[in-house]
């Protein structure tokens, strides 16, 4: 178990920088995702931790030990790749138990660990076969299990349900977590989706162009983005925003952008103060967008653009003087196309960024 | 107005027919010299000229194979050295090709593995200029190679044959192997890696077990390159010590008294080794020779 910390962490191929100044502590047995767009340095990051990658600058601690220097060998750290690579020429029981053998654990040990975490994973009757007999979802199990016979410091998970069908990802997603709350290792976990960090992280860190943009718990990312991007990245759909300024007027802030104005509470004066932004960007979640039927004090007219069927939801694409506001309600949602209906958004649910850089201004307005 | 019961008129397959005909011509172009010299090896003397040709020996033999244990005393007079001569060249040649592909194997895998995945400046020229190596023709380089070996005192050794050939053989096993390295997937060699093995323990326990079709390909193809070669084993050899059997089937033709059934049976056990090669390894080559020409 290990408290792994990366420190003003750089790494460059060529003159290309895909990681910029990271730094970053994943504590001890968290679980820990690293997300964001492709080419976001994330898998980069993740082989500079194992080992796999050598940072151009800056320090990697295990603990209190600098691991920088080491080669992945010489690293306490088991990984799960995200296509598996699975040794083609070896049975399960053999891929499972490899990295024991190579740490000359003692044949009969290695045959009682590769047993339990096959229990765990449930693919003990695979143990015979050569990885080209299984399925992708077996593949995947074995992969894991290669990780979890080890005793790591840290457990590096790259993707490793991006190769699985939706349906056997919801179900191995739900797996992870409960192995990572049995386990209780340390967890270092790399996706581009936004819902796998969402449903199975203590904290998140969303990366973007190789700069850590924010790292905190799934609950605090959601309710209170840093900036923009994180804003947008998280959440699906994604968040309605709508550029504009702020205007100030007897003692009242109120926005005003493409076609909408929205009285903003009184508390969001105190904050705006001294920060001079007039250029904004307002946000609001689509489940928070609130929907009517009739005129209503603060709401605002718009058509109905289209309405899609989620299942649990139904959301409608309201067009408001030409912006496009998608909300999400619960089904029925009986009404056709450019019916005219009413818009609101919670004071309370309203975020604010600054136009210029995307900064989030006291991110949720009234917190 | 349908017409019904006539039937479509059939259409010889002209095409079909042309390529299957120039097919079979040229396997039996292939086959039929070696089936010759098979049915011909277990003939009796008189009866390997005669006319009309016996296509299957009227009364099998296995004289001429014996004669290689035990040549009969006429043979022993007329000095047919050659018959005497061929179990060692057999063994010569077993001995000189089987070092020559492993030499082969062992250099060619580190500069494979090298152009396969260091990417440095002018690896595709170095590569180029090894394979150019092969464009200089024998006999330009033969004296020079003589001296050389004269004066390294590897005159009539195996080591001059196995060093000679491993030069002819090498470039092309590096590319061989390079393109079938280039299909092995990187992440496995970092599995291997977070899996606590060092390169060596990678390379033998993960990489190399994976590119057992390209490595046989590699070794079969310098096996081949040693067991046929002539000309510098006509140079560089003098003795039942080193000769192999491609000069001994030479001098059958030089030797006082020519047998036809006897050259016949060297030439069978001469084409053996090679032949049981490729028929226990057939599945792995074609991997292996597949494997390099589609993905390279």
């Amino acid at each position: 178990m290990a408290e792994v910390r990366l420190e003003g962490v750089y790494k460059s191929f060529g003159s290309t920088t895909v990681v910029e100044d990271l730094s970053l502590t994943i504590r001890d047995r968290e679980f820990l995702t690293l997300v964001g767009p492709s080419g976001c340095g994330k898998s980069t990051t993740l082989r500079m931790i194992c080992g796999l990658e050598r940072a151009s600058a800056g320090n990697i601690y295990f603990d209190s030990r600098q691991v920088g220097y080491l080669p992945a060998n010489k690293r306490d750290v088991a990984m799960v790749f995200q296509g598996y690579a699975l040794y083609p020429h070896k049975t399960v029981e053999e891929n499972i138990g490899f990295a024991l053998k190579m740490m000359r654990v003692p044949r009969a040990e290695i045959a009682e660990r590769v047993g339990q975490a096959a229990r765990t994973l449930g693919i003990e009757e695979l143990l015979a076969r050569k990885p080209r007999e299984l399925s992708g979802g077996q593949r995947q199990r074995v992969a894991l299990g290669r990780a979890i016979v080890r005793e790591a410091g840290a457990y590096l998970l790259d993707e490793p349900l991006s190769n699985l069908d939706a349906q056997l990802r919801v179900v191995m997603r739900a797996e992870l977590k409960r192995l990572h709350a049995d386990l209780s290792r340390t967890f270092i976990y790399v996706t581009h989706d936004q819902v796998e960090a969402m449903t199975m992280s203590d904290r998140i860190a969303v990366m973007k162009d190789g700069v850590l943009q924010q790292c905190a718990a799934p609950e605090e990312i959601y309710e209170r983005p840093a900036n923009m991007f994180v804003a947008a990245f998280m959440g699906s759909p994604p968040m309605n925003v709508i550029t504009g300024e702020l205007r100030e007027e007897a003692g009242t802030v109120s926005f005003h952008g493409q076609g909408i104005a929205q009285q903003l509470p009184d508390t969001v004066i105190t904050r705006l103060d001294g920060a001079g932004e007039r250029k904004v960007v307002l946000g609001v979640r689509p489940e928070h967008v609130m929907l009517s039927t009739t005129a209503q004090p603060g709401f605002h007219p718009g058509k109905v653009f289209v309405a899609e069927l989620l299942g649990a939801d139904v959301l409608v694409t309201v067009d408001v003087n030409g912006a496009l506001i998608k909300a999400r309600v619960p089904p029925p949602f009986q009404l056709g196309t450019d019916t005219t209906v009413h818009i609101g958004f919670p004071e309370h649910k309203l975020h604010l960024f600054s136009d210029a850089d995307g900064r989030a201004l006291g991110s949720r307005v009234a917190a | 107005m349908t017409q019904v019961g006539v039937p479509l008129r059939y259409r010889i397959p002209w095409r079909k027919f042309v390529i299957y005909l120039l097919a079979v011509f040229f396997a039996l172009f292939l086959v039929l010299p070696f089936y010759w010299i098979f049915s011909m090896s277990f003939k009796h003397e008189v009866d390997a000229n005669a006319v009309p040709p016996q296509w299957i020996p009227m009364d099998p033999t296995l004289q001429a194979y014996l004669s290689f244990v035990h040549p009969d005393e006429a043979q022993q007079l007329v000095g047919s050295r050659a018959v005497a001569d061929t179990p060692f060249a057999l063994g010569n040649s077993l001995v000189v090709a089987t070092l020559t592909a492993l030499l082969n194997l062992i250099l060619a895998v580190f500069a494979a593995y090298s152009f396969s995945r260091i990417r440095f400046r002018g690896s595709q020229v170095l590569m180029m200029v090894y394979l150019l190596t092969r464009m200089v023709p024998g006999i330009a380089i033969i004296i020079p190679f003589y001296l050389l070996m004269r004066a390294l005192g590897l005159l009539d050794t195996y080591f001059a044959l196995i060093l000679s050939y491993t030069t002819f053989a090498l470039p092309v096993t590096i590319w061989i192997l390079k393109d079938f390295f280039r299909t092995v997937p990187r992440e496995l060699e970092d599995a291997a890696r977070v899996d606590r093995c060092g390169w060596f323990r990678m390379m033998w326990t993960v990489f190399l077990p994976i590119s057992a079709p390209g490595l046989v390909a590699a070794a079969v193809f310098s096996f081949m390159t040693a067991w046929n070669e002539f000309m510098f084993a006509l140079f560089l050899t003098s003795t039942r010590a080193s000769q192999t059997i491609p000069v001994i089937a030479a001098n059958f033709a030089t030797d006082l008294n020519t047998q036809y059934t006897v050259m016949a049976a060297s030439g069978v056990l001469a084409v053996l080794p090679p032949l049981i090669l490729v028929l226990i390894f057939q599945r792995l080559i074609v991997q292996g020779m597949a494997a390099g020409s589609v993905k390279g």
